[in-house]
């Protein structure tokens, strides 16, 4: 027993003093990588890109190529998105002119609202297939007003979409502001079929690939295939930005007052990294309301 | 021929937990077993305090170069292996029934809790994790009575029958 009282304190002493003694940023992230190989998770990897860049000579040109060409994708991105701005700039001064000119004739003043565009990185989302298909959250420097509209990039169309709304701060978790996405069932959104220009209420179902389209009339003459954009009558986003594609119309029956169809989002749920806020935080509370 | 059976399972149960967290995928977040700890535990109580103390060292420095741990020095998981082995050896080692099944529970159970127990208070005072294995969230403390039921009892099978086997004796 006393025999083994040495070694044991000896070592305890040693281990300890080991644990406090720092190693250096070249060796954590080589035993990160190496970490990472054994144990591949999120939590793994991420620590590894925390850590790649001070790897020295073959490892850190392999980090810093990756680096590399996210700025170039960065730019790309930049490059696509200041396109959609000028082309959604464009819309707006339309409708500004049309808006003035009916002021004009009511006799009433117009002023145009002051809208800032800015990117966020996507830090994390909800991991349960409820929350995947409701909300992302982003980073962004401050806290977000409610109800701001989120359009993210598509890849394949090279377009920008509809992806969905700011939450209220109460609603976030974590400490990142959450957007509610478009196929939460608990979304709804004004849109418009783009060749028909029918109007109707689209809502989430809780699936990544499938929204409902209710509201419609009657005898509704969208076709299958039609493109649908939100609505110049939507309080929450501006009109004019793609959403969906009409997959399926329900048949019209008797006893329904309305039409109903299926969309097929162009967002892909699982591949979304930034998102762009159309923020109207410079507008006064009486302009916020609606676009 | 004695020790280089013990290496043998020792390595032997390396490769089936680097294999199972790679392979394992979501399983591997939920049921982490911790079977280089366990070993250590199940050497103490089989053969004393002693060599339960040499073996925690040995297989706390073999986890720290294999399975390397994230974090940002070297010492924590020798450290408590080795307290883990050595308290094994000191509670169990001739003074119990070592083929009662409520022992091998009781055994894994209490290494792992103990090992998670280190791991907090290394949160605690030094706020950040120490070792891969220790992390007390709700996650790994559910997945310690499956660990101590089913785990535990076949590597403590395995480790008694290589104490038992008269080939070496």
């Amino acid at each position: 027993m006393k025999k083994d009282f040495v070694p044991l304190i000896g070592l305890s002493v040693c281990f300890l003093w080991l644990s406090f003694f720092p190693l250096g940023r070249s060796i954590v992230a080589l035993r990160r990588v190496a970490f990472y190989l054994i144990y591949p998770a999120g939590s793994s990897l991420s620590s590894v890109l925390e850590y790649g860049p001070s790897l020295r000579k073959s490892w850190g040109k392999l980090f810093s190529a990756q680096e590399e060409v996210q700025r170039l994708e960065g730019i790309v991105r930049q490059y696509q998105f200041s396109n959609f701005a000028s082309e959604l700039e464009r819309q707006e001064s339309v409708n500004v002119q049309k808006a003035q000119g009916l002021a004009s004739r009511a006799g009433g003043e117009f002023r145009r609202k002051n809208i800032t565009f800015s990117i966020a990185k996507v830090r994390y989302r909800g991991v349960s297939p409820a929350q995947w298909v409701s909300r992302l959250c982003v980073e962004t420097p401050g806290t977000l007003q409610e109800n701001i509209p989120a359009i993210t990039l598509d890849a394949q169309a090279e377009n920008f979409v509809f992806l969905g709304k700011t939450l209220p701060a109460a609603s976030n978790f974590g400490r990142f502001p959450c957007v509610e996405l478009i196929t939460s069932p608990d979304f709804n959104l004004l849109v418009q079929a783009s060749d028909s220009g029918e109007e109707g209420l689209l809502r989430g179902l809780g699936e990544p690939r499938r929204l409902v389209l209710e509201f419609l009339p009657k005898n509704s003459t969208t076709q299958l295939g039609e493109t649908v954009v939100t609505s110049q009558g939507s309080l929450i986003a501006p009109a004019g930005i793609a959403v969906g594609r009409v997959v399926a119309l329900e048949k019209d029956r008797a006893s329904s007052l309305f039409g109903r169809a299926y969309v097929e989002p162009f967002v892909d749920l699982s591949h979304i990294e930034d998102v762009v806020l159309l923020d109207r935080r410079n507008s006064s509370p009486k302009e916020v309301a609606g676009w | 021929m004695v020790v280089l059976r013990y290496v043998l399972l020792v390595l032997l149960l390396l490769v089936a937990q680097t294999v199972y967290f790679n392979l394992g995928g979501a399983w591997a977040q939920y049921l982490a077993p911790q079977l280089l700890l366990l070993a250590a535990a199940f050497i103490g109580a089989l053969f004393g305090p002693r060599v339960g103390l040499w073996a925690g060292v040995a297989i706390g420095i073999l986890e720290e170069l294999c399975f390397v741990s994230p974090q940002m020095s070297l010492g924590p998981t020798p450290f408590v292996y080795m307290w883990c082995a050595y308290a094994a050896g000191q509670l169990f080692g001739d003074r119990v029934d070592l083929e009662s099944s409520t022992v091998w529970i009781l055994l894994s159970w209490g290494s792992l809790l103990f090992a998670a127990l280190a791991a907090g208070g290394w949160i605690l005072i030094l706020h950040k994790t120490p070792f891969y294995w220790g992390g007390l969230n709700l996650r790994t403390l559910i997945s310690y009575p499956l660990q101590g039921f089913i785990v535990g009892p076949l590597l403590f099978q395995l480790f008694l029958r290589a104490r038992k086997d008269p080939s070496h004796e």
